[in-house]
Parts: C-alpha cells; sequence; structure tokens
C-alpha cells in the first residue's frame, strides 16, 4: 500500500510506505477506492479541547466497574485487580490504535476492516444488529430508578427511548449533543463517587485495592478455575473499560470531533437538519507523509489523543472501579451476608444484595448505589443508541447498494428510530436482554467481536497506512495477543466449562 | 517549588477591575457546589434527619466552592496554566482534604461523636488526599467542558476570558474555517457543472479542493 500518482478509481496496491505526495495524487489502501492526499489540521493544544473518550468513558463505565469487579474482589480478595489493570491497559492500547486510523484517514474502523476484505466489515455489521438491538441496557437503569421512586421500569424505559430519539432527531449536530450531555453525566459521577468513597470508604481499603492492583503473582485464584466463575473473571477482564463494540464506534465520534483527517468528513446532522447536510466524500483521505510540517502536526494529534485515552479514559475508568470496590469491601465487612449473597446471586439478586450491605455500611448507600446504577444506564442507552445508528448509517451509506441517493442524517435516523421501536416492543413484551435461545449467541459474539477488533485493527493499521505513521512491533504485538487473549479465553471457557456468558 | 506565571494572562489579570476578576470565579464555584449539592441529595434520599443533611450539604458545598475560587484566582492570575490536569491534581490534593476536613467536622459536631472520622484524622487525611485524584478529574471534565462557555458569554466585558476563549477557539476556529472553504468549494464546483461539462474525476476534485 502507499501513495501514486493514480487516479481515482485505480486502488491498485503500491509497493513501500507512502513517499512524495502533491495535490491530486492518492494513497492506495486496501482493495476499495484510494485516498486523495490532504492537509491535516493543526492538532490543538493537548489538553484545551477535551476529545471523544469522554464518550467512550461514559459508555465504557459501568457494569463491569459498579457491579462486576467489586462482586469478584468481595469474592476473591483484591489480588484479582492485577486482571483489570491488564484489561484496561490492552483496551488504552486499542484505543489509542483506533484513533490512529481514524485521525489519519477520517474513515471509520469499519471502512478499514472493508478495506482489508469486505466480509470483515459485514460480519461487524451483522454482529451489531444481533448484540445491540436489545434494550437490556436501559432497562438495567429503569429497574434501579423503580427501586428509587416506585415507577414502573417499562414506563420510564420506553419514555426514556422515546426522549433520545427526539433529541436525536431534532439537534442540529448529533455529536455536541453527545458529548454535552455524557460530559455532564459522566462529571457528576465521577465527583459523585469520589466524595460518596470520601465519606464511606477507609484508607486500608484503599490501599489493598491500589496494591491488588500489581499483585500479577497473585495469578488467578483459588476457585476462579471453574465452571462457576471461570466465565465470570474472563468476562470481567473483558468488560474493564470499553466492551463490546464500543471502540469501533469511538472512531466514529473521534471523525465528529474532527480529529487529524475527521475535519474532511461532514458531521452526522439530526434528521430536522438533513437539508443542511454537506456532501460526503466517497472515501477518507491521507495526508503526506514525508512533508515534515504535516507530520509535526500527525505527532500534535498523537499526543491530543494520547493524554484523552491516558487521563480521561485510563484515569476515570481505573477511578470509578477503585472507588465502587472500597465501597464493596467496606460493605461486605460490615455485612457478611452481603459476600455469601454474592457468592450465589444471579445479577437480579446481587444487585440488591450489593445495596443492602451498602445500606449497612451507611444508611445513604443503597440509594446512592441505585442512583448510580440509573444514572448508569440513562448515559449508556443515549451513549448506545448513537452509536449503534452511527456504525450502521457508516457502514450502510458506504456498502450498501443504493443508500447513497439517501442523506446520511436519514439513514442515521433510520436505524436509530428503528432501534427504538423495536425496543419499546421487546421492552414491554419481550426479553430485555434477547431471546433466551440465542443468549449464549448473542454472550459469545459480544466478547468475539473484541477479539475480533483487535486483529482486524492489527491488519488495518499495518497494511492500509503508510510506513510511516504505522504502529510499532511492540503495539501491533499488544494488539495481537490481545485478540488472541480475548478468543483463546472465550473458546476455553466454551470448551472446557460449555459457558459462553461472561457477563 | 517557583510556580513559573504565564507573562500574558499575569499582565492581562493586573489591568481587570474585582467584579471582572470574581465573575471568572464563577465556573470554579459552581462546580465546587456540585459536590455539597450531592452530598445533600444523598443525604436527604438517604433518610438522614433535615438539619443533618444542610450540615452535610452545606458544610461540603462551602469549602469546595471557595477551593473552587481560589483555584479559578490561581488560573487568572497565571499560576496555574489552563488546562492541564496535573496543577489542577495538586491542587485539589490540599483542597479536597481541606474541605472534607470541614465537612467532617461540622457533621461531627451535629452528630455529637466523632462519626465522620473513625480511623482518626491522620488516615482520613491521607485518604482524602488519595481520593482528591478523583475529585480532580470530575472537576476537570466538567471545567473543560463548562468554563468556556461561560467565558464566551462573558468575553465582551471581560478581556481575560476572551483570552481564554480565544485561546481555545483557534482548533474550533480553524475547523470551522476547513468546513465552510469545503462548502464553498463544492458549491463553486456544481456551480461549474451547471456552467458546462470537462470537470475532473470526483478523487481528482477532492484533490484540488485539499487545504493547501
Amino acid at each position: 500500500m502507499g501513495i501514486s500518482e493514480t487516479p481515482a478509481g485505480g486502488g491498485g496496491a503500491v509497493a513501500g510506505g507512502g513517499t512524495a505526495v502533491t495535490d491530486g495524487r492518492v494513497h492506495h489502501a486496501g482493495r476499495l477506492a484510494p485516498m486523495p492526499i490532504r492537509k491535516l489540521p493543526e492538532a490543538p493544544e493537548s489538553a484545551h479541547i477535551l476529545g471523544p473518550a469522554m464518550i467512550l468513558v461514559a459508555l465504557g463505565v459501568g457494569f463491569g466497574e459498579t457491579y462486576l469487579w467489586p462482586r469478584l474482589v468481595i469474592v476473591f480478595g483484591p489480588e484479582i485487580r492485577w486482571m483489570f489493570l491488564v484489561g484496561v491497559v490492552v483496551q488504552t492500547v486499542v484505543m489509542l490504535e483506533m484513533a490512529r486510523y481514524a485521525m489519519a484517514t477520517g474513515e471509520s474502523i469499519f471502512f478499514g476492516a472493508a478495506r482489508l476484505a469486505k466480509p470483515l466489515m459485514w460480519f461487524f455489521f451483522a454482529t451489531a444488529i444481533l448484540v445491540y438491538i436489545w434494550p437490556g441496557h436501559i432497562s438495567a437503569g429503569a429497574e434501579g430508578l423503580e427501586t428509587l421512586t416506585g415507577i414502573p421500569w417499562q414506563i420510564s424505559a420506553s419514555v426514556a427511548l422515546v426522549v433520545i430519539g427526539i433529541m436525536f432527531t431534532v439537534v442540529k449536530v448529533i455529536y455536541n449533543l453527545l458529548e454535552n450531555l455524557l460530559g455532564f453525566l459522566i462529571g457528576v459521577l465521577v465527583i459523585g463517587s469520589a466524595i460518596v468513597g470520601a465519606i464511606v470508604g477507609s484508607l486500608a481499603d484503599l490501599g489493598a485495592v491500589l496494591l491488588g492492583l500489581f499483585r500479577f503473582d497473585a495469578g488467578f485464584p483459588a476457585g476462579s478455575l471453574t465452571a462457576e466463575w471461570f466465565p465470570l473473571v474472563v468476562g470481567a477482564m473483558a468488560f474493564a473499560g470499553p466492551s463490546g463494540m464500543q471502540q469501533m464506534w469511538y472512531t466514529l465520534w473521534l471523525r465528529d470531533k474532527g480529529a487529524g483527517m475527521g475535519v474532511h468528513i461532514p458531521r452526522v446532522r439530526g434528521l430536522m437538519h438533513a437539508d443542511e447536510e454537506e456532501t460526503i466524500p466517497d472515501t477518507g483521505s491521507m495526508f503526506d507523509v514525508d512533508d515534515p510540517e504535516e507530520m509535526r502536526k500527525w505527532q500534535g494529534w498523537r499526543k491530543w489523543v494520547t493524554i484523552d485515552a491516558v487521563v480521561l479514559f485510563f484515569g476515570t475508568t481505573m477511578l470509578v472501579t477503585i472507588i465502587f470496590t472500597v465501597l464493596a469491601m467496606n460493605a461486605a465487612r460490615v455485612n457478611p451476608e452481603a459476600r455469601e449473597a454474592l457468592l450465589a446471586g444471579e445479577r437480579d439478586v446481587a444487585l440488591p444484595a450489593m445495596a443492602d450491605a451498602f445500606a449497612q455500611a451507611a444508611p445513604i448507600l443503597d440509594t446512592v448505589f441505585f442512583m448510580f446504577i440509573a444514572l448508569i444506564g440513562f448515559k449508556a442507552s443515549v451513549g448506545l443508541f448513537d452509536a449503534f445508528a452511527r456504525g450502521q448509517a457508516d457502514m450502510s451509506y458506504y456498502f450498501l447498494p443504493g443508500m447513497k441517493k439517501f442523506k446520511m442524517a436519514q439513514i442515521y435516523s433510520m436505524w436509530l428510530w428503528g432501534v427504538i421501536v423495536f425496543g419499546i416492543l421487546i421492552l414491554n413484551f419481550g426479553p430485555a436482554d434477547g431471546p433466551e435461545a440465542i443468549l449464549n449467541v448473542l454472550a459469545f459474539l459480544s466478547t468475539f467481536v473484541m477479539g475480533a477488533y483487535c486483529l482486524v485493527l492489527a491488519g488495518v493499521n499495518n497494511v492500509c497506512l503508510p510506513k510511516k505513521i504505522r504502529p510499532n512491533m511492540a503495539i501491533t504485538a499488544v494488539l495481537v495477543l490481545g485478540g488472541i487473549g480475548y478468543i483463546g479465553m472465550l473458546l476455553y471457557s466454551v470448551i472446557a466449562f460449555g459457558v459462553s456468558d461472561l457477563g | 517549588m517557583k510556580i513559573p506565571v504565564d507573562q500574558k494572562t499575569s499582565a492581562i489579570w493586573a489591568s481587570l477591575s474585582w467584579r471582572q476578576v470574581v465573575e471568572l470565579m464563577v465556573p470554579g464555584v459552581a462546580i465546587g457546589l456540585i459536590g455539597g449539592v450531592i452530598a445533600g441529595v444523598l443525604g436527604a434520599t438517604g433518610g438522614l434527619d433535615l438539619p443533618l443533611t444542610l450540615a452535610a450539604a452545606v458544610s461540603l458545598a462551602l469549602p469546595l466552592a471557595a477551593a473552587g475560587a481560589v483555584y479559578e484566582l490561581l488560573l487568572t492570575m497565571g499560576r496555574i496554566p489552563l488546562g492541564p490536569l496535573g496543577p489542577m491534581a495538586l491542587f485539589w490534593a490540599v483542597g479536597f482534604p481541606v474541605a472534607r476536613a470541614v465537612n467532617a467536622a461540622s457533621v461531627n459536631l451535629f452528630a455529637g461523636d466523632p462519626v465522620a472520622v473513625p480511623h482518626g484524622w491522620l488516615d482520613f487525611m491521607v485518604y482524602n488526599m488519595l481520593l482528591s485524584v478523583g475529585f480532580a478529574i470530575g472537576f476537570w471534565w466538567l471545567h473543560q467542558n463548562y468554563a468556556p462557555r461561560w467565558w464566551y458569554r462573558i468575553r465582551g466585558r471581560n478581556p481575560l476570558a476572551n483570552y481564554f476563549i480565544t485561546s481555545q477557539l483557534q482548533f474550533i476556529g480553524w475547523q470551522a474555517e476547513q468546513r465552510e472553504a469545503q462548502r464553498k468549494g463544492r458549491r463553486d464546483r456544481r456551480a461549474g457543472k451547471k456552467s458546462g461539462p470537462g470537470s475532473a474525476s470526483s478523487l481528482g476534485e477532492r484533490g484540488e479542493t485539499s487545504n493547501s
């Protein structure tokens, strides 16, 4: 793959990485149309403009951080938390590599996968539909709200879905609304977590949790290599930070933020503003990697996204999990019955058990716990519906025949309202998490896709980008090992224990 | 350690009236108050009696708001740089434990015994200092998102707000210029197509519209 003077539609591979480029030249990447060479915008001062990591954090900080990991720590002790550290580090690397492709090309990772082989993209297209049309995430939050207010969860969840749909329909630029709303919610969640942790926790518990992060010598604790617990331990590693396809959608948010070459792609608008939509290019674009000035700007973008990843993503994810784990340890010590409930419980039983345990530690904490569960459910739903519609619209527009006669806003709305109407029907008349007959398949797919995107990402960045901006061997190794790790542990769980539901 | 001073910010600050300085403190105070509101809401919904709820909320809100005001003051004086998390985390490593100490002492006073400091003051202060990183991230997050909106509102009457917003808007302005240039290019091409054939291939067109 490389850069040549071949005009549009050539698509033939040129040996080596990117070399001299001028206006009219293109960068050949994979089997699709080449990318034109354009100017890379100047990167912002590193910390002045927050990136879309906040959306990824808003989606990623959820069930795993507030429930799965506190539960595992109560059961196995804080020494198990080294696995969380490993999981979040891998996800941080994945995030930076997703950003590498999106900022260098302005294309989504779905487009990148199609450049390698279109069936890869169609696999992600189908997996997203199978896994993300079920409104389970909002039902969990609505159940928390019902515990607090008595409002039936079906009503609050259905109303929330309609509100989300209307919000994303009337707004001019969807990304701006998403960033504002989720930025506020996650800011309140982080400050609230710090204050609650400060009121209830203790230095001893915090010290144990922090030390546990580095207890690599502890390995897999006794009792964790069983059919009952191994799938949950593996699932908790997979759910450390963003799970499922969330990292792939991050590339779409980066583009709408205008990060790197994303500035050359129009932003997704609400349906009511579809007529204002600019013409969408047929492909992304590439900058001149042989121009030192362009490479200086590229390094600025890498620095910007690294701050975004390390401080916002890594820092916030670690912080919320640490605080919730401290709370759980405190609760389990105060109320040993909570530990037994967690050992035996399903999620529906365990959540109230944890809340009861928190209430033993301090009277207000059961309320706090359900408030956070409700908040997490709502913010996750806001992000997930946008993400699903955004990803499917991107793939539909570029790769479904006949879709280019529609505007992106129209395709986005079609997917958004499709999943909302389906969600309302399912919430009121069907299983919110999906039909029981295929639950195992859905659970398998949601973890399998993480391994798959790690491997695809390694391929895309090492094949479709010019040599000068490809990831180094160590980064590629992390991606490949991460992909093999996710898929390997999932398959081991299925083969050795017959369990594919890791949540 | 001597903290370097941002000379430009410092020079503008020296020309401000007290009213202008005070209005620059609004974001920090507001975010500090959010902490107190959270404590109050938690106490109220958790079944604490009204006096204790108010004591918990006010005794946390006021010191956090005061600390937020001090942070803004240092920012406007150029003593703390705009943007990076590190200096903000250092600031809250002091501000947060102090605010929590005021809060705990007040709750102890109302509750009649040391319920808020069950493990002793040393343990309490160290623990809160460690957790201050969390509060700092939340503060930073909200500040980075919402302070610029406030600066934008007052930029006409406050030169330092205008300076802050200008430095942040450079990137956003660049993006807007890029998009407008692209829109203009496409409009021109459409006009060219209407007036006659002979346009280049689509990729060629994009090449021509690149930002040179």
